[in-house]
């Protein structure tokens, strides 16, 4: 298991937390949204940082109140052929102007990356051990973005007209 | 057509690259069959009953001389010399080998070409009225529109893993030669009050398992919210399309279980965000990529045009080819070529290389350079002077191209079948072969008029057989291939499925069956009516009774 | 009834059957007829094998039969994937029965 957050490959500061183990005082968790929303405020006050992971059928809206006091968001992949989170992560980035963590977790492939990169993911939970350079390189084998996404890069149609980026994008 | 600029090109030597180096991980064993299938699906690479098969995006069914003749080529570099068009206006290759892959791929990039999203549960090729630019009346060319959203849908980093795959359709005339009620989205250029060209939204039309026309989900979107609203549409089909059960995963099933009204809600509510965001095109743009379909520099011709009503009188076998394969073009003095692919005892849809570059060569002479692929499973030309048509028929005609059956019961539909596909029950192919051999003779197909018959190996539908005017669907009866008949289907603007006549018949009895249901027809009919004319005035009875009579 | 295990090769997708010899061949009468439980197992861990060593894509069981000393594949769909299309075009035919 790894971590490797906007390129680079880190110890990873949070644990998760499953439903029914107490929560350490002073530690940084991710939760479940069906405990987030059970027991949010003793966790907010028990914990020093919190964060949920969303399934795949959990929408971003569950938490979009609560965005101020989650640094971490992780969004479920359970099969990498369920693109569900990727509109999650669009979502909280585009709609909820989300400026913490989004983490892709679950069946993650070196494939998919670069797409999850572009709808907002900047942290990757990854079963096997990643290269720093393997995972840049991955991440820029398509530079070229035809539509604009979560990740501020101007889509072609912009560059071609040469028209200023939006102020309201995200990033 | 439209010009790839730096940034296309950019794009796809990086594809090209990427698709490479996948297939390399793969070859060496560091991608398993699961992780590498939907890798190689997203650039078209099917593994089928044969070998592999590639099925090369034909953008919206345009394409030029110059491409042309690059898939003949590839057809016999890297094929056995012939190819297949598809009824979604794409070709496809049968005996691709994966390590040259990625050489294909290239060569297909060297003409602005490629396999991108034609497989996978990913957004498909747009597809489009195979006349669009040459035909009268349309309200705008909507070549302009299926490249807007090509580009908008290509490598989407958002919908590259939907619940199943996803077809859009874009028609500009008032006839729908580009079957919109059976496509996922359909989209229909509408003008408003206003005097302002914009769309109407269709969802939830499909063939295969469930077959389901679509409905209006919106009767008017501006050109300048189009994308916005594609977007609101495939984000909320992304997020709550069932990905349960793969025979349920379409956004028709959704539409159905959910009800329109629902769906529309639900669409509304998330374009509340998207309207007036990132994805407004610019102007410039739109004016950008409209440029690349103006209309070509016609030459004004008086008509009638003498040399070629001549030709028509002196050559019968040039009227009659006139009459079904040439339909009338915007400009006076022009005419739009059907080239017919379905000759008696042939394979539906093919073409090998020869014929291919023969093709190419007529396109550059006749039709300035110009060819299109139809969703029947033919070729079209779209620009030819009607002083060149005796010409181009015979340049046809030398080639086995000049079959003067389009819309006839011999233009025929057939999906490839057990002959190629590892999904089918039944052959297609043969039956196709068998009914045309029984309705040989030419005047006896013109007297049954306009008749479609589709034929679909499975129901998966890639034959289109609910829409068919006669529908032939093969079913697996305790190993051996028998053939459900369906009749009264359309494609057209007033679409509708087919409806079932009767108990499943024995490949040897089809071509018997449908002998019965034109005797039927023919018995039936008034004045002018088509088959699916009389079909739509006396219901099934005479038909079901003919078919199934009891001796 | 007896099955043979095949496959497709992965580096050109060629249609191919376990042989007795226990390479993967292109023709169909060269394949190994597998009788009995233990045939079959030994047969499918070879498949297993090769898909490991990513020769071949996924290798499974089709039924067959001896008819006149020679190998019939009994489903029809598995017949023209040996054979080929039953349909001759362009230069497709009939697939040649190389070893």
């Amino acid at each position: 298991m790894s971590l490797i957050r906007n390129g680079v490959v880190i110890d990873d500061p949070w644990i998760r937390l499953d439903d029914d183990t107490p929560a350490t005082p002073g530690t940084r968790a991710i939760v479940s949204l069906k405990r987030w929303k059970a027991e949010k405020p003793r966790l907010i006050e028990t914990l020093a940082g919190t964060g949920v992971l969303l399934k795949s059928n959990e929408a971003a809206e569950e938490i979009a109140g609560d965005l101020s006091v989650l640094e971490v968001v992780a969004v479920d992949f359970p099969a990498f052929t369920d693109g569900r989170s990727y509109s999650t992560a669009r979502i909280l980035r585009e709609r909820y102007r989300y400026l913490g963590e989004v983490r892709a977790v679950g069946d993650v492939l070196r494939d998919q990356y670069g797409f999850m990169v572009r709808c907002g993911v900047d942290a990757f939970e990854l079963a096997d051990d990643v290269d720093s350079a393997d995972w840049v390189k991955a991440v820029n084998e398509i530079p070229t973005a035809y539509q604009p996404a979560a990740d501020g890069r101007s889509p072609l149609f912009r560059i071609r007209t040469d028209t200023p980026q939006d102020a309201w994008l995200a990033y | 057509m439209y010009q790839y600029d730096q940034y296309d090109h950019a794009f796809m030597a990086n594809r090209v690259d990427q698709y490479r180096g996948q297939v390399s991980r793969r070859l060496a064993g560091d991608l398993s069959e699961d992780q590498f299938k939907p890798l190689r699906l997203m650039n078209g690479l099917y593994l089928q009953l044969h070998a592999y098969m590639l099925r090369v995006a034909i953008p919206y069914g345009t394409l030029s001389s110059g491409q042309m003749r690059k898939l003949a080529e590839i057809s016999r570099t890297y094929d056995r010399g012939y190819g297949h068009f598809t009824t979604r206006q794409n070709i496809q290759f049968n005996w691709i080998k994966l390590e040259q892959s990625p050489d294909i791929l290239a060569e297909l990039a060297s003409v602005e070409m490629h396999a991108i999203q034609t497989s996978g549960n990913t957004i498909r090729n747009t597809t489009s009225d195979p006349f669009a630019g040459a035909v009268a009346g349309e309200i705008d060319d909507p070549r302009v529109w299926c490249e807007i959203i090509r580009q908008w849908s290509t490598l989407h980093p958002e919908f590259s893993f939907l619940p199943r795959k996803f077809k859009i359709a874009v028609t500009g005339s008032e006839d729908d030669r580009a079957a919109i009620k059976v496509h996922d989205i359909g989209l229909a250029l509408r003008r408003n009050e206003a005097g302002e060209i914009g769309f109407e939204v269709l969802v939830g039309g499909g063939l295969g398992r469930t077959p389901m026309i679509g409905k209006t989900i919106r009767e008017f979107v501006s050109q300048r919210d189009l994308l916005s609203y594609l977007e609101a549409i495939l984000r909320t089909y992304n997020l709550i399309g069932r990905r349960d059960n793969k025979y349920k995963a379409r956004i028709k099933i959704m539409v159905h279980e959910l009800g329109i009204d629902e769906v529309r809600r639900q669409v509304d509510a998330e374009w509340e965000h998207l309207r007036d965001g990132a994805l407004v095109l610019p102007e410039e743009e739109i004016a950008r990529i409209r440029a690349f379909f103006a209309a070509p520099a016609f030459e004004t011709i008086e008509t009638p045009v003498r040399s070629y009503e001549v030709a028509r009188f002196e050559d019968q076998d040039f009227a009659r080819w006139t009459k079904t394969n040439v339909a009338a073009h915007r400009q006076p003095g022009y005419g739009i070529a059907v080239i017919s692919l379905k000759p008696t005892g042939g394979v539906p849809g093919d073409a090998t290389a020869e014929q291919m570059e023969k093709v190419a060569e007529l396109a550059e002479r006749y039709s300035l350079g110009e060819i299109r692929v139809t969703h029947t499973q033919n070729l079209v030309l779209p620009h030819v002077r009607l002083s060149d048509m005796h010409s181009l028929w015979q340049g046809l005609s030398d080639a086995g191209l000049g079959t003067a059956n389009i819309g006839l019961i011999s233009d025929i539909i057939a999906c490839p079948g057990l002959d190629y596909c590892a999904l089918a029950n039944t052959r297609s192919i043969p039956v196709a072969q068998r009914i045309q051999q029984r309705v040989d003779n030419i005047d006896r197909q013109h007297d049954l008029r306009e008749l479609s018959v589709k034929i679909s190996g499975c129901i998966n539908a890639c034959g289109h057989h609910h829409i068919g005017n006669i529908g032939i669907l093969g079913v697996d009866r305790r190993g051996e291939e028998y053939y459900q008949i369906t009749i009264g289907g359309r494609a057209d603007e007033n679409a509708r499925l087919g409806d079932v006549i009767g108990p499943a018949v024995s490949y040897d009895e089809v071509p018997a069956a449908v002998e019965r249901l034109l005797d039927a027809y023919v018995a039936e009919r008034k004045d002018d009516e088509t088959f699916i004319g009389t079909y739509e005035r006396v219901g099934l009875k005479p038909f079901k009774e003919a078919v199934y009579v009891t001796d | 009834m007896a099955k043979v295990l095949t496959s497709n090769r992965l580096a050109d997708g060629a249609v191919v059957y376990l042989d007795r010899q226990g390479d993967w061949t292109t023709d169909v009468l060269s394949a190994r007829l597998l009788e009995g439980d233990d045939a079959i197992e030994k047969a499918e861990a070879a498949g297993r094998d090769a898909v490991a060593r990513h020769h071949v894509v996924e290798a499974y069981l089709i039924d067959a039969e001896l008819r006149e000393g020679s190998v019939y594949l009994t489903r029809f769909r598995e017949r023209i994937r040996a054979q080929g299309p039953t349909i001759l075009f362009g230069i497709a035919g009939l697939k040649k029965k190389a070893a």
